[in-house]
């Protein structure tokens, strides 16, 4: 390049320097939004793929509980642990972990607040899934009252290791007094990616634990394999085991590849979402880059002929354009990489929260800034190179003897039929300048329509994403859900709570279990399990929103259940159909009742059906540990009045009893053993008849074997003379219920507060916690307002990163338009003149180039229509939760798109509107 | 007697189509030796521009040929031309046409850096000598439209002068002058001459071209030698001297 190409660059740079300036900001514009958006995407990636390992990942995690029948066992996990691995195949690791609510205050607060424990069955810093590392102090000691930090919580709460804090100790209630107050030093603060609830978690040792809590036992089990197709669908029946043969319950299965981690994919798709915006951002200034260096060669069309008769060449002539194209990149991308990068790293801080991870010192990412400078120039070369070589094509003859726009006025179609029509004069002229400079139309076009068809798009799915999180915080009316460690009576804490607690509207019984429907998959886990929630339907506090069904509007007690939309449309069902749902082998046909909109896989069943389906009673009879009293007619044995100890067992145990004589008991057959003591006390021998006095009178039943109790029964504190019946019988001759009274595993709670907030939600939970603790009562509470906000945070954190990304393609096509309207304004100078010079008024010329401004942006918005729908389609099938979102175009956009583009047009247009009428005859002659 | 730089034989272009075709130049034939100026004359639209671009090979006839120097300008091909163009014609236009955007200096040494016929360290030594035989050197590092329409036309003479070419072609130099600048640069354009290159100007001023030695009338698509060295001919119209 010479001394006087480059001369001649800068100096065309600086006699336009409204129009480099835009330029300049369009380009900085979407350099910064490339390097903002693509640099939070790369941090929080990296961020995550250090923090979480592959090899750490369970493969499996089975969320359990202990269920009302097991109430007092303390189970014992290390053998729980090596059972596991001793049972099924190819388990390479298994961790036990303990997550429960527990209560904690600094010292000399009134009011306790809840966060988190967590325990593991190994000790803490030896886990071998999901491992947390030491950041300062050390590992709490068991028995040595310590507890260590998260990272994240001792941050918020401005917490350090040696500190001191109190705690509830939840597993010393006594009923009447209010549990015990210890104080706990912090040990240690600890880093724990793998944590969701890193902003309110503390560990303690497994020793300690349950004393806190006051719940034995764990809550997940993770394992992992030698492969992922073992945990897959829980081939193994891992489920099916942890709940027939151990004193849990399994609630919920996750199965999930590590080589495949969502957390990491997720937020590897958002950070693709974040790059795509921030390349179509650019784009669209590289068509504005386009459309100002093709109106710039244009214009110099005259000089390109004469630098081409003092002897340049064509390509000497494009290395001066492409260099102002150059020189345009640089004044961007330079100022727009250099703010790029701190906003961008602020923005992952932003953003890292929702993604579980903490970016806690600055950092800077190549990617976001290479693509910055690549883009930041390569977009504007590029956009340059077509106007460039069209540009200078011009021959030296075409150059010298063109006569600008007045000589290529053509009367073509459209031209005539502008003519014709009823407008004022300054309007036809608007028409006849959009309609004669069509190249320059369609890129002012182009660009403009991209421009508006993100900003609708992205705010289509920004106003989808509001509509989804008002479906999920009207679904559910109530603000608490709280969860008894020990299965309780409804009525008890009902009366508990009303009679003792203030601010209270409602409090209604509640089940919530996770099933098998059968014929759905859920996105997430890949299995065919839903949650659904049992509620009181008879009570009639919450009008469950549905759009299809009368569900218990007609009749509170009719069996069904509701399902989600979400549900629904992928198995194909409507109301009036039935499903079939599983637990634990035991399946239920049911009738959908109604249907509901809600972007996640959930049911709603009448509490007490759930309860029963699931084996949540209390008072069943539990086989093999069922013992009573029966009144046998003629007997005299150990116990008085004629009694003798009835057993009612299964037919395993049946199976295995060692009969001295007869054929033992039978499937499907009355019949009763007898130990060889309760023969011999009543002389009776096999084939005799025996009368029981049961519920509903006498029954008679046939002796079908006699046995001498094994070593292990004979240890057993029970009388040597036992009847033995099939547990099932003994129930019915006892007149019992075979499954038990349904228990609520859950209570929700509707406040009587107008719309609380998530801190009046935690206060009230503080009362309930205080009132039934005082009565030996632990529970774990579910705050769904602070649910609700945390949902909100999420979608607006998404949302704000959205309408950034539209809020810069709206300003480069903005930019776009003024641009070019300041182009159109510069080459009708003559025309102003003229009509200056013929007594046009201010007003007139204003009106002429708004006009212009108006229509263009009018056409852009027509066009911008359909593509912004398949954008917001597109996204929205991206989206990290773009699973749970049923895809719909708001059509509110159309109107609200409309009124921004007339409000950008309108703006844009003003200011060369108001140029070209403030240009005076005088100024127009000083041009030539 | 030296050879003629320029040769110009049997040229005629025809613009328009078929059916309305619009003969401009019929079998125009003309000379022009190193060291003479020429102004050709005619009232506007006649076709001296058209000439002048045939001579410059901007256009390209519809017959005949030209030749400048050694180079027939209707048979090489345009992008070889560019370069020669720039080392053997420097064209000074009605308008000026100087790069608004940089310096008058700038703008004489822009050909000098296409050309490549003097060192780059020599070149802006010779754009200010030029500007200084002009007499605008205080204007060297102002832009154009800061000069007066005299000044701008005599940057332009500097421009067309940057690379020292044997040929000067004017069209139309004096058309947006006043009386004495349009004199002033007709005094230049004969000092060119009598320096030894051959110049060219257009023309429709007839009190101008009294000072020129040697005029050509354009009429009719033909032309028409009109004086000599200062003394009045009417030869007949095409005929080469």
């Amino acid at each position: 390049m010479t001394r006087s190409t480059f001369r001649k660059i800068l100096g065309d740079i600086w006699a336009r320097k409204g129009r480099t300036a835009l330029v300049a900001i369009s380009i900085f514009i979407g350099v910064l939004g490339a390097v903002t958006l693509i640099t939070a995407g790369d941090l929080l990636v990296r961020q995550l793929e250090s923090d979480i390992q592959e090899d750490d990942l369970p493969m499996m995690q089975v969320f359990m509980t202990i269920p009302p029948s097991e109430d007092g066992v303390v189970p014992d996990d290390a053998a729980l642990v090596e059972d596991v691995r001793d049972r099924f195949e190819g388990v390479t690791a298994v961790e036990g972990e303990a997550n429960n609510p527990f209560f904690w205050r600094f010292s000399g607060e009134q009011r306790f607040r809840e966060a988190r424990l967590l325990s593991y069955t190994n000790p803490l810093g030896e886990q071998v899934l999901e491992p947390m590392r030491l950041v300062e102090g050390a590992y709490p000691a068991p028995g040595q009252q310590q507890l260590a930090v998260e990272q994240r919580m001792a941050e918020d709460f401005d917490l350090s290791v040696g500190d001191t804090i109190e705690l509830r100790l939840l597993g010393q209630v006594t009923e009447g007094e209010l549990p015990p107050v210890e104080t706990w030093t912090l040990s240690g603060i600890v880093f724990h990616p793998y944590n969701d609830f890193s902003k309110l978690s503390m560990y303690a040792a497994a020793e300690d634990a349950p004393d806190i809590t006051g719940i034995p036992g764990l809550t997940t089990l993770g394992l992992r394999f030698t492969e992922f197709e073992l945990a897959r669908g829980d081939k193994l029946g891992v489920q099916d085991w942890i709940t027939d043969d151990t004193p849990y319950m399994a609630v919920f299965f996750m199965a999930e590849d590590p080589a495949d981690n969502s957390l990491v994919r997720t937020t590897e798709q958002f950070a693709q979402i974040l790059t795509a915006l921030a390349v179509v951002a650019m784009l669209v200034s590289g068509f504005l880059v386009l459309n100002v260096v093709n109106n710039l060669v244009v214009e110099q069309r005259r000089q390109i002929g004469v630098m081409k008769s003092l002897g340049a060449t064509r390509s000497e002539i494009g290395v001066i354009y492409a260099g102002i194209a150059v020189v345009y990149g640089l004044l961007g991308m330079v100022p727009g990489v250099l703010v790029g990068i701190p906003l961008g790293y602020q923005m992952a801080v932003i953003v890292g929260d929702f993604a579980n991870t903490l970016i806690d010192s600055f950092a800077v990412s190549p990617l976001a800034i290479g693509l910055g400078v690549v883009l930041g120039l390569a977009v504007p070369i590029g956009s340059s190179i077509i106007p460039v070589y069209t540009g200078t094509r011009v021959t030296i003859l075409e150059a010298m003897t063109d006569l600008g726009i007045a000589g290529n006025y053509r009367f073509g179609l459209l031209n005539r039929l502008i003519t014709v029509l009823p407008l004022p004069l300054n309007i036809k002229q608007s028409l006849n300048s959009i309609s004669q400079k069509k190249a320059r139309l369609a890129l002012t076009v182009t660009t403009l329509t991209l421009a508006v068809a993100a900003f609708m798009g992205v705010s289509a799915v920004f106003v989808r994403l509001n509509d989804v999180l008002n479906d999920i915080l009207s679904a559910f009316e109530y603000q608490i859900i709280f969860t008894t460690t020990e299965s309780q009576d409804y009525d008890t804490v009902r009366d508990l709570i009303a009679s003792n607690v203030a601010g209270v509207a409602e409090i209604a019984p509640g089940s919530m279990a996770v099933l098998d429907l059968e014929g759905y998959v859920a996105p997430l886990s890949e299995t065919s399990q839903i949650m659904v929630q049992g509620i009181d339907t008879t009570q009639g506090y919450e009008d469950v929103p549905i759009s299809e069904g009368r569900a218990w509007l007609d009749d509170p007690t009719r069996s069904g259940i509701v399902l989600t939309n979400e549900i629904t449309n992928q198995i194909e069902k409507h109301v009036g159909d039935t499903v079939t749902v599983r637990v634990g082998g035991k399946s239920l046909d049911v009738e959908i009742i109604g249907i509901m909109n809600y972007p996640f896989p959930v049911g709603i069943m009448p509490w007490r059906e759930l309860a029963e389906f699931t084996g949540y009673t209390k008072g069943a009879p539990v086989p093999n540990r069922y013992f009573t009293a029966l009144a046998l007619d003629g007997y005299t044995g150990t116990l008085p009045d004629g009694q003798i100890t009835a057993w009612g067992i299964d037919a395993q145990a049946a199976a295995f009893m060692p009969l001295d004589a007869g054929e033992g008991l039978q499937t499907g057959e009355p019949g009763v053993l007898l130990t060889q003591a309760a023969a011999e006390n009543g002389d009776y021998a096999v084939g005799d008849m025996l009368t029981f006095s049961g519920a509903d009178g006498p029954v008679t039943v046939p002796v079908v074997g006699i046995f001498a109790p094994p070593a292990q029964l004979a240890e057993a504190p029970v009388p040597p003379d036992l009847a033995v019946f099939f547990w099932e019988d003994l129930a019915r001759l006892e007149g019992l219920s075979l499954t038990g009274e349904a228990v609520p595993n859950a209570f929700f709670i509707l406040a009587d507060q107008v719309d609380p907030s998530a801190r009046d939600i935690d206060t009230l939970i503080e009362e309930i916690n205080t009132t039934l603790v005082d009565r030996g009562i632990t529970a774990s509470y579910t705050n769904m307002v602070e649910i609700a906000d945390q949902a909100s945070q999420a979608i607006l954190s998404i949302g704000i990163v959205l309408n950034v990304a539209s809020g810069i393609m709206a300003a480069v096509g903005a930019i776009g338009l003024i641009t070019t309207l300041s182009i159109s304004v510069f080459e009708r100078q003559k025309e102003i003149g003229v009509m200056r010079s013929v007594g046009a008024r201010s007003p007139t010329i204003i009106v002429q180039f708004l006009v212009e401004g108006v229509l263009v942006g009018l056409v852009a918005w027509v066009i911008a229509v359909p593509l912004s729908y398949l954008l917001a389609w597109g996204l929205t099938e991206i989206l990290p939760f773009g699973d749970f979102i049923e895809f719909e175009y708001p059509v509110v956009m159309l109107p609200l798109g409309l009124i921004g583009i007339l409000v950008i047009a309108t703006v844009s247009s003003i200011w060369p509107s108001v140029s070209a009428a403030r240009k005076t005859v005088s100024d127009i002659l000083r041009y030539q | 007697m030296s050879a003629p730089f320029v040769r110009v034989h049997d040229l005629s272009k025809t613009y328009g189509n078929p059916h309305q075709p619009l003969e401009v130049l019929r079998g125009v034939d003309l000379a022009i030796d190193p060291g003479e100026f020429i102004a050709i004359i005619g009232p506007s639209g006649i076709g001296k521009t058209t000439l002048l671009n045939m001579i410059t090979a901007i256009d390209n006839p519809t017959g005949g040929e030209v030749f400048v120097g050694d180079t027939n300008v209707t048979r090489t091909p345009q992008n070889r031309l560019t370069k020669w163009r720039a080392r053997n014609i420097g064209i000074v236009f009605q308008f000026f046409q100087l790069l608004p955007t940089i310096s008058v200096v700038d703008n004489v040494i822009f050909p000098m850096d296409f050309a490549r016929v003097h060192a780059p360290t020599e070149r802006r030594s010779i754009a200010l000598d030029l500007l200084d035989r002009l007499g605008i050197l205080d204007q060297a590092e102002k832009t154009p439209d800061m000069l007066s329409g005299g000044q701008q036309q005599r940057a332009a003479i500097a421009r067309a002068l940057a690379n020292h070419p044997p040929l000067i072609i004017g069209d139309e130099p004096t058309a947006n002058l006043d009386r004495m600048s349009a004199q002033n640069v007709f005094d230049v354009f004969r000092d060119l001459a009598e320096q030894g290159a051959a110049v060219v100007v257009t023309t429709y001023d007839r009190e101008i071209v009294r000072t020129v030695p040697t005029v050509y009338e354009l009429h009719d698509g033909m032309l028409s030698l009109i004086r000599r060295d200062g003394s009045a001919v009417k030869e007949r119209a095409g005929v080469a001297r």
